[in-house]
């Protein structure tokens, strides 16, 4: 599953993903995030939360990169966080971290 | 003219009846054909061929063969055709019969007009659907027949090469590609395409039979991969970019080309795991220059890295799905690789994986074989601080020589035991239990000799502080001198620093580990 929360202090907006992201589950995925993010008009951080999730497929990365290409059209400071070692090495082999900063066993605020 | 009008057929005994079912359906403007039985239905069909009609809607209750028996035998025939079945009031038994053998709806007589309305439109809509799956899934398998033929592995490469490939689905992901350029030259690519669609299916062969065709007219792999970016980008930068949903590609590889006359391997690795390099001695290493996938980054500068074949034994790729299958099954990835390549005595541990695996090694120096060169088993970078969780590598270490050696090593907890304490002497002392100071530690197998070593290097590596780094090798020195009795052979290379460990590797069987050389 998929959560979204919006902070107003911050101009906040937090996803976080609790299930695996894998091509299965995309279309349900990016769907709730558009609605999110077309809910806000005013968003100034993205934190996309991958600390609960176990697997990840090419598909999966793709909908984060589309996500931080969407957001620095809309000039949106995103961040990833991640604490699984596994996710982590796949976002850094892939070099994730050329298209959205990587937060590597941080909590997110 | 040809009528395209959605063609219903009618079936019915009774002609009062049946005259009303076409005449109402004449008005919502159908092609409708009629038959008086289910033979004559049967006929019509297969006259006017089952894929011209887009719904049928039969009677149940007719003389001799019944509107089930017509079900039964248009399911056999295309059951993407959607059939009706009409009843009389209160036949729920038939009703539940009906739709467990593939009706997709059914109409109590008197049939109502807007029921009857809504129910074949109903009908038509998803025979034209399941008919357009069909297609779909008709053409994923076609695609899937002809990745058999692009994707080739060169027969003239023979023994040099080992590859393991377990794709989930008949197209897209993980692929693997080489080519014989000349005599001592080869092309090696791995790689991983999004999806598992006819799309997925077009844009590897596309990249694959680019690869091949402008290799072997010499063009460099750095411009290829260029230009099949900028192809890919050119999706994710359209109008409909903003929209989350949209399908978009990326393509993972890894490419090597082998020139063993110029002694030299030019690596390019865009978003593949990285790729295991190992010496003849059996030193091994990560080798970690990457990029992105293709389609990712716009105007991406593609720089292969050159690299000498002087020493090298082999090197070891593998993708995406190896890694998460070795760690669903706690074992590390180096390890699981040699296993689906070279021993795979239990193939239902694939079952646990959910996605393609793909793993291949190549064997650059020639003079060796699969047998008589070293193997990297594990290899862990593992920061100082991390000395709190040995038990927990522990439990992989195990694990993996488990895996290999089908539980039949005598010695094992000795091996365990010698990982332990020499890992943690390193990660303690050298490294201070610092989280910035790390603690390389390899396991190489030699399988013609049956010998486990065991290479561990750290900062004594690069340091400069030569009083210091001697301080260490004598303590380290000291530190093996109390595991001797566990192992064949200790050692500190007095320039490295690094620590060698020796098992010979004792069986509890006759047997020893049988090495497949060649796959089938």
């Amino acid at each position: 599953m998929i959560k979204t929360s919006f902070i107003e202090s911050s101009k906040k907006l937090l996803i976080k993903f609790e299930s695996d992201l894998l091509s299965t589950k995309l279309e349900e995925y990016s769907r709730i995030i558009q609605l999110a993010i077309d809910q806000h008009q005013n968003i100034q951080l993205l934190d996309i939360d991958l600390n609960t999730i176990d697997m990840m497929d090419s598909l999966g990365l793709n909908l984060l990169v589309n996500l931080a290409k969407l957001s620095s059209r809309k000039k949106i400071k995103a961040k990833l966080y991640v604490t699984d070692p596994t996710i982590h090495r796949v976002l850094m082999f892939s070099r994730m971290d050329k298209v959205i900063e990587i937060g590597y066993g941080e909590e997110v605020i | 003219m040809k009528n395209t009008k959605p063609k219903v057929l009618v079936v019915d005994d009774d002609y009062a009846g049946l005259e009303f079912l076409v005449i109402s359906l004449e008005i919502l403007n159908y092609n409708v054909i009629k038959a008086t039985c289910v033979d004559e239905a049967q006929k019509t069909i297969l006259d006017a061929g089952i894929d011209t009609f887009d719904c049928v809607l039969t009677d149940y209750r007719m003389p001799g063969k019944s509107g089930l028996d017509l079900l039964d035998w248009l399911m056999s025939q295309d059951d993407s055709l959607s059939t009706i079945i009409a009843t009389a009031e209160g036949e729920k038994t038939l009703v539940q019969r009906s739709l467990r053998s593939g009706a997709i709806d059914f109409l109590e007589k008197p049939v109502n007009r807007t029921l009857l309305k809504n129910a074949i439109a109903k009908g038509i809509e998803l025979t034209a659907k399941k008919r357009s799956q069909k297609l779909l899934n008709q053409g994923i398998k076609e695609a899937g027949k002809m990745r058999q033929i692009f994707a080739g592995v060169d027969s003239t490469i023979g023994s040099l090469f080992n590859y393991f490939l377990h794709p989930l689905s008949d197209v897209g992901g993980d692929f693997i590609n080489t080519l014989h350029l000349s005599n001592n030259k080869y092309l090696l690519i791995l790689g991983d395409v999004s999806g598992h669609d006819i799309r997925a299916a077009f844009i590897s062969a596309y990249f694959q039979g680019l690869m091949r065709g402008l290799c072997s007219k010499e063009t460099p792999i750095e411009e290829i991969a260029s230009s099949f970016n900028d192809i890919l980008n050119k999706e994710w930068s359209t109008p409909d970019s903003s929209n989350l949903s949209a399908t978009r590609s990326s393509l993972c590889f890894l490419s090597a080309l082998i020139d063993l006359d110029k002694n030299n391997i030019s690596l390019i690795n865009c978003g593949l795991p990285e790729a295991y390099i190992t010496y003849n001695s059996g030193n091994t290493y990560c080798h970690k220059n990457g990029y992105s996938p293709l389609g990712w980054i716009e105007n991406e500068d593609f720089k292969s890295e050159n690299l000498s074949t002087k020493d090298l034994s082999s090197i070891l790729a593998f993708s995406d799905g190896a890694l998460d299958l070795a760690q669903k099954l706690n074992v590390h990835t180096l390890s699981l690789c040699y296993y689906l390549l070279y021993t795979q005595s239990d193939s239902s541990i694939i079952k646990e994986s959910k996605d393609d695996i793909l793993a291949a090694r190549f064997q650059i120096n020639t003079s060796q074989d699969s047998s008589s060169s070293p193997h990297p088993i594990i290899f862990e970078t593992i920061p100082g601080n991390e000395f709190q969780i040995i038990d927990i590598y522990m439990e992989k270490w195990s694990n993996s020589l488990k895996l290999i050696f089908s539980n039949k090593l005598n010695n094992l907890d000795d091996i365990l035991m010698g990982c332990r304490e020499v890992t943690l002497f390193s990660l303690m002392q050298i490294c201070g239990r610092k989280s910035t100071q790390f603690t390389v530690f390899q396991l190489i197998y030699f399988s013609k000799n049956n010998t486990i070593t065991i290479l561990i290097e750290d900062s004594d590596y690069n340091e400069t502080d030569l009083n210091l780094k001697q301080n260490h090798i004598q303590a380290k020195q000291e530190a093996i001198s109390l595991i001797t009795d566990f192992c064949h052979s200790t050692s500190v290379n007095d320039q490295t620093g690094q620590i060698i460990l020796n098992f010979k590797l004792d069986f509890n069987t006759e047997n020893q580990l049988l090495i497949k050389n060649d796959k089938d």
